[in-house]
């Protein structure tokens, strides 16, 4: 066999592509990135949209499971415009106010209440559930702290629950007493 | 190696690892949104359990009256349709609890053939499970009654349970199957919350009323009342559906009592009353008629308050103007959506002074109400149906006094009346007084020491007149038991022995028909348990009555010491009138009103009260002063009944 027979195999594998051939695989590339970048870019955004909704799509329904087992259980509400109105003697109010007391009756006939509450904290607001001095040591639990705020109202015998998420997404509960 | 296949793979890991990592963030989304879907699921199945617990409550609080009625008809016999698995049973059918929807108000929809997503529905056969005793029996309870106070030492219970009563073993063992109520059930234990001393007043003691929104009284006020309660347990939510837990089922514990409320309020009506008006549209002296307490009517029209506390009604309430109860300005919109709101927070309290039963939720307040055969009695002796002993007065009287022959049948004057009455030894002992034979007239010798004569009122309307205070020494001269036994007399005539003479009883009576004159009444001291009055005819008050106030009041009865006591009085008759000549007699009246008057009798004005001698009412010589019964020990042995029908949660802390 010559040795010149060999060289053009030879020589494209060692030194190569055709300009061609670049050209292709570089548009096959470029085509291919566009694609994923854009894949990526709406990928980050249905992320962030996702994120976005967090609170709606998965705090929400908590809160709402918390709400509804709370609500059901009492007899009785009255809308307070602060948390130390509700827990104190204060005066319950029509308008909107920051907490809730509610009232439990039972067979025994005693009637506890508890305060379902807004709170600032450093990063917004805190939904807390409390327990009053009278009852037991003062305490509470929090329902959710991933709020921005929160307001109760009674309109006509029913209790509306605003929950402002952090990305100023709104939903409200609905109660009613017994 | 191939450098060409080299290069060529450098794409792949990156297309992969971006494709994997879209995948994985995906799926992450996938997963918490599905449960994020569970977790709302879960919130909506508990919301479904807790309306059809509410539906089922409120169900078994319709029903259970109706069951307790057709068990004291029957006698407390054993029966599939008022058992307590029957009253859930009815109560499951009538709240619709084991489906969201009802087939009736699917097709009202068009979507009989839509698949259900509501995994909370059952068959009936599931929902028959979810009411059980506190034992865990399905369709029976436990009463709360002293054989089963063991049940109730349990931690979960102690403490937060009303008294128990005590019966007999054998009406105890059926409580727990049907519903019994019974003047048998007693006070067993004198325990906080019974305020009068129950040995002495077993039956009807001293109790806080509950703590309710319908306010008969206030929560917490003492009532004269016994609580019959039976508790249950009821359970929601299945453990396991289809290989997983759908909800954590929950059990709670309730009470469901049953108050025995005797007629107690200054008035009360179980019909449409007017307050603060006679018929003929004049109004009532407000400087000589004061009411204490509340008023009950199911319907109600009321145009001053005259003092009263509270207002309550079953079916609707009426203002002609805004009054004021209780310190709280209260309008005829009172029950409008965001008025009761806006007088609540007012009064910062749930407990208006005004408030329908319609609205109050877990509740039903159901007067007793017979009507006029609350007067009647078939026989001498007592019926032996347990109803109408109960809820009829007549039925519970100790003494029968029966018209058997008239002068003749224009001259309604009695020739002979027969007296059934109790002996010391609890048999019944019958007299009969004939004239001309051993019943004296007031002129002849003796007849001044028998409780019963004969006269003519100025318009000459036949009597028998009755001197109480002459009764029980006639009874104990005659054997028979003293007026503390023999506290209630029914007053009747009875034409079958002499047709010719004896008019047949006419609703209402007229006045050719006998009528009964109660006199020398001041003094009725000697009744140490009360006196009562019934008669389907015409009674006149021939002059004051029950006047004399007791030295002091009984002891272990929660009255003050220093509280002024009359002995218990009660008339029922089918007509009141005041005085028997052509004089107007003022008419003072102490104490409570109320009428036998069904819900569609015509409109009720409880002081329209007339005198003997005409037929108007002189509005001008009337005053009263109403208030409600403060102790047991005021309770006369005759009373009209309320029930009031209650569930409530054990707490379970």
């Amino acid at each position: 066999m010559k040795p010149g027979a060999l060289q053009p195999t030879s020589y494209r594998g060692n030194t190569g592509f055709t300009l061609l051939e670049m050209s292709s695989a570089m548009a096959v590339l470029m085509i291919l990135s566009s694609a994923l970048v854009a894949m990526m870019q709406q990928h980050v955004t249905f992320l962030q949209m996702a994120q976005q909704q967090l609170f709606l799509t998965s705090e929400a329904p908590k809160i709402g499971n918390l709400l509804n087992r709370i609500l059901n259980s009492a007899d009785h509400y009255f809308v307070y415009p602060t948390k130390e109105a509700a827990l104190g003697i204060g005066a319950p109010t029509l308008n909107s106010g920051s907490a809730v007391k509610l009232f439990f009756k039972s067979a025994a006939q005693t009637t506890d209440f508890r305060v379902l509450c807004i709170e600032p904290t450093k990063t917004g607001s805190a939904l807390r559930f409390y327990t009053p001095a009278s009852t037991a040591p003062e305490h509470f639990w929090t329902v959710s702290s991933q709020i921005h705020s929160a307001s109760f109202k009674s309109e006509e015998g029913i209790l509306s629950i605003t929950l402002i998420g952090p990305a100023n997404e709104q939903i409200t509960y609905y109660g009613g007493a017994r | 190696m191939n450098p060409k296949r080299n290069q060529g793979i450098a794409a792949l890991p990156v297309v992969s690892s971006l494709g994997l990592i879209f995948t994985l963030t995906l799926l992450m989304l996938l997963r918490s949104g599905l449960m994020n879907r569970d977790q709302a699921a879960k919130t909506q199945l508990r919301n479904d359990y807790q309306q059809r617990e509410e539906t089922l409550l409120r169900a078994i609080v319709t029903v259970f009256p109706q069951a307790a009625i057709s068990c004291l008809k029957n006698n407390y016999a054993d029966s599939d349709t008022y058992s307590w698995n029957a009253i859930f049973a009815k109560a499951q059918t009538l709240a619709s609890t084991t489906s969201a929807l009802p087939p009736q108000l699917k097709s009202a929809l068009g979507i009989e053939t839509a698949r259900t997503g509501n995994t909370g529905d059952s068959s009936s056969t599931q929902a028959a499970t979810w009411i059980t005793s506190l034992s865990g029996i399905a369709g029976t309870v436990t009463p709360g009654s002293t054989d089963y106070a063991y049940l109730f030492k349990d931690a979960k219970f102690a403490g937060k349970i009303p008294p128990l009563l005590s019966s007999t073993a054998t009406l105890q063992s059926a409580d727990a199957l049907r519903p019994i109520v019974s003047t048998t059930k007693i006070y067993a234990e004198q325990v906080p919350g019974l305020l009068a001393d129950i040995t002495k007043y077993p039956l009807y003691n001293y109790i806080p009323y509950p703590n309710i929104r319908f306010g008969y009284a206030a929560p917490g006020q003492p009532i004269v009342a016994k609580q019959n309660w039976w508790a249950f347990a009821v359970t929601f939510g299945a453990p396991i559906s289809g290989g997983t837990q759908i909800v954590q089922p929950v059990t709670k514990y309730y009470v469901l009592s049953l108050y025995e409320i005797p007629s107690q309020l200054p008035i009360e009506a179980a019909t449409f009353a007017q307050i603060g008006t006679y018929k003929d549209g004049a109004s009532w002296n407000s400087a000589a008629i004061s009411i204490t307490g509340g008023i009950y009517a199911d319907h109600l029209a009321l145009t001053n308050t005259y003092g009263s506390s509270r207002i309550s009604g079953k079916q609707g309430i009426s203002l002609a103007a805004p009054v004021t109860l209780s310190g709280t300005q209260i309008g005829n919109d009172f029950d409008t959506a965001g008025i009761r709101e806006s007088l609540q927070v007012q009064s910062n309290t749930d407990i208006l002074p005004i408030a329908l039963s319609a609205n109050s939720g877990r509740l039903n307040f159901q007067p007793i109400q017979k009507g006029t055969a609350f007067l009647k009695r078939s026989t001498d002796t007592p019926s032996s149906n347990i109803w109408d002993v109960y809820s009829n007065g007549g039925e519970r009287c100790a003494i029968t006094v029966k018209a058997t022959a008239m002068v003749s049948s224009v001259d309604q004057t009695p020739t002979t009346i027969r007296v059934s009455f109790q002996t010391a030894a609890g048999t019944s002992k019958e007299v009969v007084l004939q004239r001309g034979v051993n019943w004296p007239t007031l002129l002849q010798a003796g007849g001044t020491i028998l409780p019963f004569q004969t006269e003519l009122t100025d318009s000459n309307h036949s009597c028998l007149t009755f001197y109480p205070t002459l009764l029980n020494a006639w009874l104990l001269t005659q054997g028979g038991a003293s007026v503390s036994v023999n506290n209630a007399i029914h007053f009747r005539t009875d034409n079958t022995q002499s047709p010719l003479t004896v008019l047949p009883s006419t609703e209402p009576p007229t006045p050719d028909n006998m009528a009964v004159i109660i006199r020398k009444g001041q003094n009725l001291t000697t009744y140490t348990t009360g006196l009562s009055i019934v008669s389907p005819l015409r009674i006149y008050v021939g002059d004051d009555l029950n006047v004399t106030p007791l030295a002091a009041p009984p002891i272990g009865a929660a009255l003050p010491a220093s509280s002024v006591f009359y002995p218990p009085l009660s008339i029922f008759a089918a007509e009141l009138r005041v005085g028997t000549t052509s004089a107007i007699r003022p008419f003072d009246l102490h104490g409570q009103i109320s009428t036998l008057s069904g819900t569609n009798s015509g409109a009720w004005q409880p002081l329209d009260l007339k005198s003997g001698s005409d037929d108007t009412t002189h509005t001008d010589s009337i005053a009263a002063e109403l208030k409600p019964l403060t102790s047991p020990a005021e309770l006369p042995p005759v009373h009209q009944m309320n029930w009031l029908v209650v569930i409530e949660e054990i707490s379970r802390n």
